[in-house]
């Protein structure tokens, strides 16, 4: 009488669902999980994943119709604070954050009632807050270690290699700041770059083999006068020091070397 | 223009104070920068500071003589005076280039007191008017200026500030025979009294100008005059209650003059300066009033100790800390526990119990702050609260490893 095994066991086949990437592919993915009521699920990005063994893969095409609706649902249910969270948790990239992510959001939209808010002693809710933290505070660090060269055009470039995909959190900031200038910043590591022009903010992609690899070849794109401004700034840079005060450790600490490439002050 | 600026960088580098936090300043129509509440570091130097603002002097020339600096009258060094101009330009290139949030500018004091205070003003009116420059602008403002002169840099700067240098009056009349305490004192006061007045006006109108938005901030240097750390903290305790001043900085004393005034010091006061940053830290966030870290029978910080595990030792009565009922303010006097943790754990604790495995998770220094908490699972050990046996858990190695243990608060922009 034991008709519904060959169903157990195909609801317990582990299952990988592999979506295009971005926000909306990944809640894409999460609205086809939860439709499929697989209990076993991994969610990944096309680029970055590696299937396991005795695993299903699914692949998944972005729906934005979809994945709007999904979001508007998540923050209905827990507030505008934690959806920017859970995608400023994705954007780490971190290994497995997507499944984490998923565990999380399959709890809320299953019995959630409005207001629940997040309970940070589960250690996933957890764990969405600390990739978050990290990418944030990448952000934040690179508000200040984005480095513009000035283009014989006038136009401003800048070339950096985060850890996390931070350059639509760099988006407002620098748009606020910089509102008349063309400026352009270009993630080494993911080929993608961040243009204003004219007052729009833009995410393209490029070529990351076309893009230079440290400091000094950006600055060779640049035009005479700036190469002035950089020596200046190095100079600055070299003079305001203490050497009585040195400090390697703290200064690890704070500028980790892992970031020298693309300053000037440091070079690779 | 590199000399030029090799020399007056390097006479503005012994003024700690950098952080470029506390302005909201939105970016001017048609112009350039904003302020950003937070403070941003675009760089470290080889000590470990950050950068953040293009921090520089108008001129090394200076009429005062004061033992402790390097640019008194009496020293034979390179001089340099930069005009306005050079100043404005590098200001607003360093700027595009997203090196800098803005410019500390202050002085040596040539011509008077007032022609220096007028040329600093110039700078940054020339900056936000002309140029409608948003970034952020520290002006210093020169010990005995005129309050007119202080009252125009309010309104183009973002913050000012007036060191005081000595922590006492004694001290800085032996020191720099040409200041006391009234030329700074007159000053702070009247930036203090400026920026109540026009937040009292833009209550009323939200078109009022601002004064000095991220408030006002002053330097003590540390080891070149005899004040104990009781001195020096009531002091400050002192100028963030009356002045309400944003930022008091700490300057472990570096020897740059020859001079039988001053003490003879192989190395800068580094632990010093950190312990006094701790307990300035601890005023500030986490409520402790400063005649609970030092007094007349500890007028010095433990060097050996930070300054809240010295106070925790000290009050075995206060403990052991049940996170999970004690109020916010009692669990941020638990040594290991931070801001931000405490505020973790008191969000954590509505649903359900917080248990040793979250407080790790939360960042917790577990191996500081376990002596001190209650935990339901060790029966009978926290009854057994001996300062002398947890204070070798908590104390930092001799002084050769100095500042191993927290990061100076000097480096975090706040």
């Amino acid at each position: 009488m034991n008709t519904c095994a060959p169903d157990i066991v195909s609801h317990a086949t582990p299952t990988v669902l592999v979506h295009p990437g971005g926000f909306d592919g990944f809640l894409t993915a999460v609205c086809e999980a939860f439709r499929l009521e697989l209990p076993l699920v991994r969610i990944e990005s096309e680029g970055a994943f590696e299937p396991e063994l005795f695993e299903e893969v699914r692949t998944v095409e972005t729906d934005p119709h979809l994945a709007e609706r999904a979001a508007d649902r998540i923050a209905w249910l827990c507030g505008e604070t934690i959806l920017s969270m859970i995608r400023a948790a994705l954007l780490s990239e971190l290994p497995g954050i997507q499944s984490v992510v998923w565990r999380v959001l399959r709890g809320l939209l299953r019995d959630g009632a409005p207001g629940r808010g997040r309970n940070i002693l589960d250690p996933d809710t957890h764990a969405i807050l600390a990739a978050a933290e990290k990418t944030r505070h990448e952000a934040h660090r690179f508000q200040g270690f984005v480095r513009f060269s000035k283009a014989p055009d006038g136009s401003l470039f800048s070339v950096i290699a985060p850890d996390h995909d931070i350059l639509e959190l760099l988006a407002p900031h620098f748009a606020a700041r910089f509102p008349q200038d063309s400026w352009m910043i270009a993630d080494a590591k993911r080929g993608r770059c961040l243009r204003h022009h004219q007052g729009e903010v833009q995410i393209l992609s490029v070529d990351p083999a076309s893009l230079p690899r440290e400091s000094k070849a950006v600055e060779s794109l640049a035009s005479m006068t700036d190469r002035g401004f950089q020596e200046l700034w190095r100079t600055y840079y070299r003079s305001t020091n203490i050497p009585e005060r040195a400090n390697p450790k703290l200064l690890a600490r704070n500028l980790p070397r892992k970031y020298w490439k693309y300053l000037p002050e440091r070079g690779s | 223009m590199q000399d030029k600026l090799k020399i007056l960088s390097a006479a503005a580098k012994y003024d700690v104070s950098c952080s470029s936090s506390g302005s909201t300043r939105s970016t001017p129509k048609g112009g350039m920068g904003n302020g950003e509440a937070s403070g941003i570091c675009h760089t470290f130097t080889d000590d470990g500071r950050c950068v953040s603002l293009l921090k520089i002097l108008l001129s090394n020339v200076c009429l005062f003589d004061c033992a402790y600096c390097s640019n008194r009258r009496s020293n034979d060094i390179p001089r340099a005076t930069f005009r306005p101009s050079e100043v404005v330009n590098l200001t607003l290139e360093f700027y595009r280039r997203n090196l800098i949030e803005g410019l500390f500018l202050s002085s040596g004091i040539f011509g008077s007191v007032d022609t220096t205070m007028e040329a600093l003003v110039a700078v940054a009116r020339t900056l936000r008017v002309q140029h409608r420059f948003g970034g952020y602008i520290h002006l210093k403002t020169i010990p005995g200026a005129s309050p007119d002169l202080v009252a125009q840099a309010g309104l183009y700067a973002d913050r000012l500030s007036v060191n005081i240098e000595i922590p006492s009056e004694e001290g800085l009349k032996h020191l720099a025979p040409e200041k006391d305490y009234a030329s700074v004192f007159t000053p702070m006061n009247s930036i203090h009294q400026g920026i109540l007045e026009h937040k009292a006006e833009s209550r009323i109108s939200r078109h009022a100008p601002r004064f000095s938005p991220a408030g006002q901030s002053t330097q003590l240097i540390v080891g070149a005059s005899p004040e104990t750390d009781l001195q020096i903290l009531s002091l400050a305790s002192g100028l963030y209650g009356r002045q309400q001043l944003k930022r008091v900085y700490y300057s472990g004393y570096i020897p740059v003059n020859r001079d039988s005034r001053l003490p003879l010091v192989a190395r800068p006061p580094l632990r010093r300066e950190n312990r006094l940053y701790q307990a300035d830290w601890l005023m500030r966030f986490y409520k402790f009033q400063f005649d609970e870290l030092v007094d007349d029978l500890h007028p010095d910080l433990d060097p050996d100790l930070d300054p809240k595990a010295a106070w925790a030792l000290r009050h075995p009565e206060r403990f052991p800390v049940d996170v999970n009922h004690a109020d916010l303010e009692t669990i941020l006097r638990v040594p290991g526990i931070g801001v931000k943790s405490a505020k973790l754990i008191v969000e954590g604790r509505r649903h359900g119990t917080v248990r040793m495995e979250h407080l790790q998770r939360f960042g917790v220094v577990l191996k500081r702050a376990r002596p001190f908490l209650y935990d339901p699972f060790a029966v009978g050990l926290h009854r057994d609260f001996r300062p002398e046996r947890i204070r070798p858990l908590l104390a930092a190695p001799p002084e050769s490893t100095q500042l191993s243990l927290f990061p100076s608060p000097l480096l975090l922009t706040a």
